[in-house]
């Protein structure tokens, strides 16, 4: 039902529950990150570096920037599209914007699939 | 007391300016409409629209230091001088403080802002529970005064595409009518990028409003609701299930 509600059939619905499923997943990623942070303590570098360790926690973390990613690309577009009449000059302003998300988004798997736990 | 205002008639001047008055108050001059009126007798070119005098007609929605308001409703002792007025931002000037409301009336016959019911008219009135009746409250009291609308910039944006917290507290105002047949066609009207969907919450339509309306609210019951006719209509249609789950 929900993933209908995501599709072209809804083309209003289907942004604003995209960016609101978004903000509801990291809202509950960070009280998870808040608690397995309280529960472990991290004292310094290697401990944080357990903290990342599980694949399962790294996965959520990708889950997480994901959402984060998605929201703002959405949030963003919108704000182009309002502000920026000039077509040639959104078009760029919007390419640097996907060019931002992406370079995060490989950045993020980077860090957390690229290190040595 | 000081006033500064803006000024542009199209036929005589190239750009709008602000003009500032100085004024000579009575103690009966309560609110700011008064205040305009006493301006009025000093320089009769300024123009403005007003009409009930008591917060009824929205006829003097205009920017009063920096927000929205009606003067008629608005106390002098509650302004800080000088008092700047201008128009309602995000409409066309046509001039001084008035402003072409077209665009404005446009988007609110936009939402049909009248009942929808197929059947035929009953002897008398067609009847409504205490509590359907009370789920109207807060939405017919609007006035269109357009204060709520011209404070969204969303509507300053896209004012052919938004319709505006005004037109969507009024599409509210039928959605939610019990006596009403057309609720699926009404939340239909409204499913695209920007009709009902370009509002992102920041609630200055609510913080404007003289009524104390919320339209915020109303927008975001419409949104709720839309969800559930999606849902409801997605449960009773056969659909491609996946593991169990029905996906489309």
């Amino acid at each position: 039902m929900l993933l209908e509600l995501l599709t072209a059939k809804y083309p209003g619905m289907r942004r604003w529950l995209t960016q609101r499923l978004c903000a509801v997943s990291m809202a509950l990623v960070l009280v998870l990150f808040w608690i397995r942070v309280v529960w472990l303590s991290p004292q310094g570098y290697n401990d944080w570096l357990a903290v990342f360790a599980p694949l399962w926690w790294r996965l959520l973390m990708v889950w997480f920037f994901v959402c984060m990613l998605l929201h703002a690309w959405l949030g963003v577009r919108d704000v182009l599209r309002d502000y920026v009449p000039q077509l040639g000059v959104r078009a760029g302003l919007q390419w640097l914007v996907n060019l931002a998300v992406w370079g995060n988004a490989l950045a993020v798997v980077w860090i957390l699939f690229g290190m040595d736990f | 007391m000081r006033f500064s205002i803006y000024r542009f008639n199209p036929d005589v001047d190239k750009k709008p300016y602000m003009q500032d008055y100085d004024v000579q108050l009575e103690d009966s001059d309560q609110m700011l409409l008064d205040a305009l009126m006493r301006i009025k007798e000093l320089d009769e070119t300024l123009s403005m629209r007003k009409s009930c005098r008591e917060g009824v007609c929205g006829s003097d929605a205009m920017n009063i230091n920096g927000k929205n308001g009606l003067a008629c409703i608005t106390k002098l002792s509650d302004l800080q001088e000088p008092v700047v007025l201008r128009p309602m931002p995000g409409l066309p000037v046509i001039r001084d403080l008035v402003v072409d409301m077209t665009q404005f009336f446009d988007n609110y016959h936009s939402v049909m802002p009248y009942l929808q019911n197929h059947d035929a008219p009953p002897e008398t009135e067609r009847l409504q529970s205490p509590e359907d009746r009370a789920k109207l409250d807060g939405l017919y009291e609007c006035i269109l005064c357009g204060a709520c609308t011209t404070s969204c910039p969303s509507f300053w944006w896209n004012p052919d595409k938004f319709v505006g917290p005004a037109g969507l507290m009024q599409a509210y105002r039928f959605i939610a009518d019990s006596r009403d047949q057309e609720q699926d066609a009404r939340l239909e009207n409204l499913e695209d990028p920007y009709r009902l969907y370009r509002c992102h919450n920041i609630m200055n339509c609510t913080d404007v409003c003289p009524k104390k309306l919320n339209p915020n609210a109303a927008i975001a019951a419409i949104k709720d609701l839309k969800i559930e006719k999606a849902k409801a209509h997605s449960e009773t249609k056969p659909g491609k299930k996946i593991f169990g789950i029905k996906v489309l």
